[in-house]
């Protein structure tokens, strides 16, 4: 800046070569340029700070408490359910086989073959009986249940078809497929949530099933399986389902009467057997096992949750399909800005029966909420899920606006949306029906959607058309012309 | 200056009371000062301890020693956090903390396979202080005490019913679940918690005594079968094994590391055979030929890079004849299923112009100028553990991220992989000469050819330049000297010396 013979500002800036003549250096600089250079340059070396401290600020969004005490469901310290009571659910013929092997019993099991013979098998299930203690309370049923398959008439399984056909019709409300598949079936969730039920009937007791549908936290609190609010008559239905139906059957083998424990599982040296081979297998780096040390150090208690929303996200687990704030599933569609996304009204009926979206795959289950649970639902997700970009686009929305509704049909048709996208009768089913779409989302989002698919839905298959502004005002005046205008 | 006492005073002339006072009087401080120095010691020490820790271990294991240093997010493993008071290498039960002593060894020794290096260079003293500095970060040195060592007593001498009897414990104690039936850190515990759930816990190949974080000797795995780790799925079991039955476990532990010998050549020599190459693996002919082994760093210049591989060292033997020249290629891999597609592979890469000498082809797959040709095997899409398989590729590479399908002359390959029990052998055979084809015969023998090795693991992410490899080393295609030749050199020497000899007398004669 100041030449080669380091003149500084003001100076006389004329050098003679060897003839006296004076030569031009490189970059005249009065006094006042320079320094408006150099407060230009210090200004724009001030910047980029500037900028840090503002995107610093813009970047770090605050959780809110209600959100962060959110409980990501799948990280929880052990994987495996707790084994103490495990004598009270599955038959003992069965745990002896799933020990052998269990990715004989369901291909896509997560505990891995142990290698173990069959004298410590015996001496495990010796053990684990020791340890199950008093079996529960018996369930109460109709005398008529209680027979085996096989030994029903028809006059029985008159009696019992009502009950069957309420657990069909609830087994189809809750979408128990999406986690648990059937017979060879995979389940759809992250591919591995969901215990294949093929053959269940030769693997759980009854008492057991009907406890664990009604509330599946109070023999596994880490469950991924939502507690859904069934009715007594619903829980007994599924279980009648679950026990009779022959999609739940991978083979045709009779099923053993092995159920009864041999008579020296009460040998205490055949129980210590056991508890050893359990210590050496490390069974416990998965299971909580009464009797059994920790390997691992505990992980930091974790406080249990006091929102309201917060608890009820851990009844219904619904981060085991939906991510919010970065927790939870991939699954179903990301909840973090659902308040500025949906319509309150909509929410509030949709959680407690929610329709047909997006292809039957997804369809979110029944968990027959209340209207009380469904408020609150509504309450947080309105007041924490919400977007400061979405929130703060501005669009003058109004449903009696002929012309702009007639421009953004054609635009709709010029583009060729009905080709993924369902409206009226007809149209494709790759996207979700946009019927009613005014109705489910705020005419805001669906500005910010159209804008750019991928950033508000990063699962979108959408085009971006690179509409302009206008063109999106019609466009969303179109969609949304049936809604009543509500929020 | 402990132990003063009235005693040495000596008695001054005059009033004895004054005497008494004035000899109290000096040893009261004199002693005082005695535990101030003492105090002073300690603070001395501590200021010593400190000062070692920010010069040299701050980096990595933070100045709150929560082993979040600088440096500690380009560490894998990470670096011990030393506030939760959980250490792994001790002499002390199961869940207690370490001795003093436990503590300056692992200063002392460093761990092998990680960042922590050996700090002998500094004094024994400052390493003492920097001990007594780092149990401030746990509250539980003030709170507990370590406890007494496990016994450790008793070390038979190594025999072969020892070694038997530490194979069968090492079955019935199903150390295998985690470790895998032949060691390699292929058992089922261990790969379900690391690929099904995502946990950061990988047991110890233990055929690299090498890598283990306590010392590879006896009395360490003694030690740590003893002791558990804590903090990680290995437990103690002293309470669950006999001495006598840990110390058999120790030495046949010790004795699974035995292939692993090092060789410590730079030339990988070829045996030729009268006759055919034997395909199968367990041929007298491969049995015979010493293991070289070459160790494999991470491909770190170019991106993607890869800071954390998983095969470290690879085994291999050569065979030739005439027609064909033979790799038999092994190394440690604890699984073989393919992960998103991602294969396990091994590649030979030779400079695509034969060339011998010392102008070399860039190490990292060639350059567009100077190319080099691989031979390169991939597991096949799915894996069955026991059956041969794999697919076998000659390519030319204009350097890492430009393959050409091989149109030079060595690209007549053919192979396969078979993998068991944590383990992948790779057997790769090319022609020397191709049929049909004029020319000088490849893999010229007597010299030395530039050869060298990479690997992938496709279950950690590698692929491409994500690669595990070496540096040129050399292959020598043995050629047998005649025996009449030997006894020339020796005539030649002889006569030599005599020439040399008669040259001598005659100079001194003059």
């Amino acid at each position: 800046m100041y030449g080669r013979s380091g003149f500084s500002p003001g100076e006389e800036r004329v050098t003679r070569n060897a003839s006296g003549n004076p030569m031009r250096h490189g970059g005249d600089f009065s006094p006042r340029r320079t320094r408006l250079f150099a407060g230009v340059v210090a200004v724009v070396l001030l910047m980029p700070a500037l900028l840090l401290l503002g995107w610093a600020e813009a970047a770090t969004p605050v959780l809110h408490a209600a959100v962060a005490e959110l409980r990501d469901p799948y990280e929880r310290h052990k994987n495996g359910p707790p084994l103490t009571h495990v004598t009270h659910k599955v038959r003992l013929d069965w745990l002896a086989k799933w020990l052998a092997s269990p990715r004989s019993h369901d291909r896509r099991a997560r505990m891995p073959d142990l290698d173990l013979e069959d004298d410590e098998i015996q001496a495990v299930i010796a053990y684990l009986l020791a340890i199950g203690g008093e079996t529960p309370p018996p369930v109460e049923w109709e005398p008529v249940l209680l027979k085996s398959s096989d030994d029903l008439t028809d006059r029985d399984w008159g009696s019992i078809d009502s009950l069957y056909d309420n657990g069909s019709r609830t087994w189809r409300r809750s979408r128990c497929t999406i986690c648990h598949g059937g017979q060879e079936n995979e389940g759809f969730v992250n591919l591995r949530v969901g215990v294949n039920l093929g053959n269940v009937q030769a693997k759980v007791r009854r008492d057991w099933l009907y406890r664990w549908i009604r509330n599946p936290k109070e023999y596994f609190p880490n469950t991924l399986m939502p507690t859904y609010r069934f009715s007594d008559t619903e829980v007994r239905g599924l279980v009648e389902y679950l026990l009779r139906d022959p999609g739940f059957l991978l083979d045709f083998d009779v099923v053993e009467q092995g159920d009864t424990p041999r008579s020296d599982f009460a040998d205490p040296e055949l129980a210590a057997t056991g508890k050893r081979v359990i210590v050496l297998s490390r069974c416990v780096l998965c299971h909580d096992i009464e009797g059994i040390d920790e390997i691992l150090p505990p992980p930091p208690p974790v406080q249990p949750p006091t929102g309201e929303f917060a608890r009820l996200a851990e009844e219904i687990k619904c981060l085991t399909c939906h991510e919010i704030a970065g927790k939870g599933g991939n699954y179903a569609p990301r909840l973090t800005i659902a308040g500025s996304k949906l319509k309150k009204n909509w929410i509030l009926s949709f959680v407690q029966a929610p329709d047909v979206i997006r292809p039957l795959l997804q369809q979110m289950p029944r968990f027959n909420l209340s209207a009380d649970e469904a408020a609150v639902v509504v309450a947080f997700v309105g007041e924490h899920l919400r977007s400061e970009v979405v929130d703060g686009i501005s669009i003058q929305f109004d449903p009696l606006d002929a012309v702009r509704i007639r421009e953004g049909e054609a635009i709709f048709r010029q583009r060729g949306c009905i080709s993924c996208h369902m409206v009226g009768a007809t149209g494709g089913g790759v996207g979700p029906n946009l019927s009613r779409v005014g109705d489910r989302l705020t005419p805001e989002h669906m500005v910010y959607h159209l804008r750019d698919p991928q950033t508000a839905n990063a699962f979108s298959v959408e085009p971006n058309y690179e509409l302009s502004d206008t063109e999106i005002r019609n466009l969303v005046h179109f969609l949304a012309r049936k809604s009543t205008g509500k929020p | 200056m402990a132990g003063l006492d009235k005693k040495s005073c000596k008695s001054p002339r005059g009033n004895p009371q004054a005497l008494l006072n004035l000899c109290l009087l000096v040893s009261s401080t004199l002693m005082l000062s005695a535990a101030e120095g003492r105090g002073q010691v300690e603070r001395e020490e501590s200021d010593r301890g400190r000062r070692v820790y920010m010069e040299k271990c701050v980096f990595c294991h933070g100045e709150d020693g929560n082993g979040a240093g600088p440096a500690s997010s380009f560490l894998d493993p990470s670096p011990r956090d030393f506030t939760n008071g959980i250490f792994k290498i001790r002499s002390t039960h199961w869940m207690s903390l370490p001795t003093d002593e436990d503590l300056f060894d692992v200063v002392t020794k460093g761990m092998p396979g990680t960042g922590m290096p050996d700090w002998a260079d500094l004094s024994e003293t400052d390493r003492r202080a920097v001990v007594s500095y780092l149990k401030r970060f746990s509250s539980r040195f003030a709170t507990e005490s370590p406890g007494d060592p496990v016994a450790s007593d008793g070390k038979p001498a190594g025999s072969a019913e020892l070694l038997q009897r530490g194979r069968e414990l090492f079955h019935r104690s199903k150390c295998f679940l985690c470790h895998g039936k032949e060691g390699r850190g292929d058992g089922p515990i261990t790969v379900t918690l690391w690929q099904e759930w995502k946990r950061p816990f990988r047991a110890r190949d233990l055929t690299r005594r090498d890598q283990f974080r306590g010392g590879g000797e006896v009395e360490d795995i003694f030690r740590t079968v003893s002791t558990g780790l804590n903090g990680t799925p290995m437990g103690a079991y002293d309470s669950l094994l006999t001495v006598e039955e840990r110390w058999a476990l120790a030495h046949y532990v010790r004795s699974l590391s035995e292939k692993q010998i090092e060789s410590g050549g730079v030339v990988l020599r070829s045996k030729k055979v009268n006759g055919d190459i034997p395909r199968d693996r367990s041929a007298a002919l491969w049995s015979e030929r010493p293991h070289m082994m070459l160790d494999l760093g991470g491909q770190v210049i170019r991106r993607p890079r890869l800071w954390n591989p998983t095969v470290s060292r690879l085994s291999i033997r050569s065979l030739y004849n005439e027609k064909e020249v033979a790799f038999l290629i092994e190394w440690n891999d604890p699984t073989c299923r393919p992960e998103h597609d991602l294969r396990d592979a091994v590649a030979i890469q030779f400079a695509a112009d034969f060339s011998g000498g010392s102008e070399r082809p860039y190490f990292l797959q060639g350059t567009r100028d100077r190319p080099v040709l691989l031979w390169q095997w991939r597991s096949g899409q799915s894996c069955l553990p026991d059956s041969a398989g794999g697919t076998v590729d000659a390519l030319l590479a204009f350097g890492i991220d430009r393959l050409a399908p091989g149109e030079a002359k060595a690209t007549l390959v053919e192979g396969d992989g078979v993998w068991h029990s944590g383990e992948w052998s790779v057997l790769l055979i090319g022609k020397r000469v191709t049929p049909g084809v004029e020319g000088p015969v490849l893999f010229p023998a007597g010299e030395l050819l530039p050869v060298a090795f990479s690997a992938w693991d496709g279950s950690n992410n590698e692929y491409g330049p994500r690669v595990s490899l070496s540096s040129w080393y050399y292959l020598g295609l043995e050629v047998q000297r005649p025996r009449w030749a030997l006894l020339l050199i020796g005539a030649a020497f002889l006569s030599a010396l005599f020439l040399a000899d008669s040259a001598f007398v005659r100079l001194r004669r003059k």
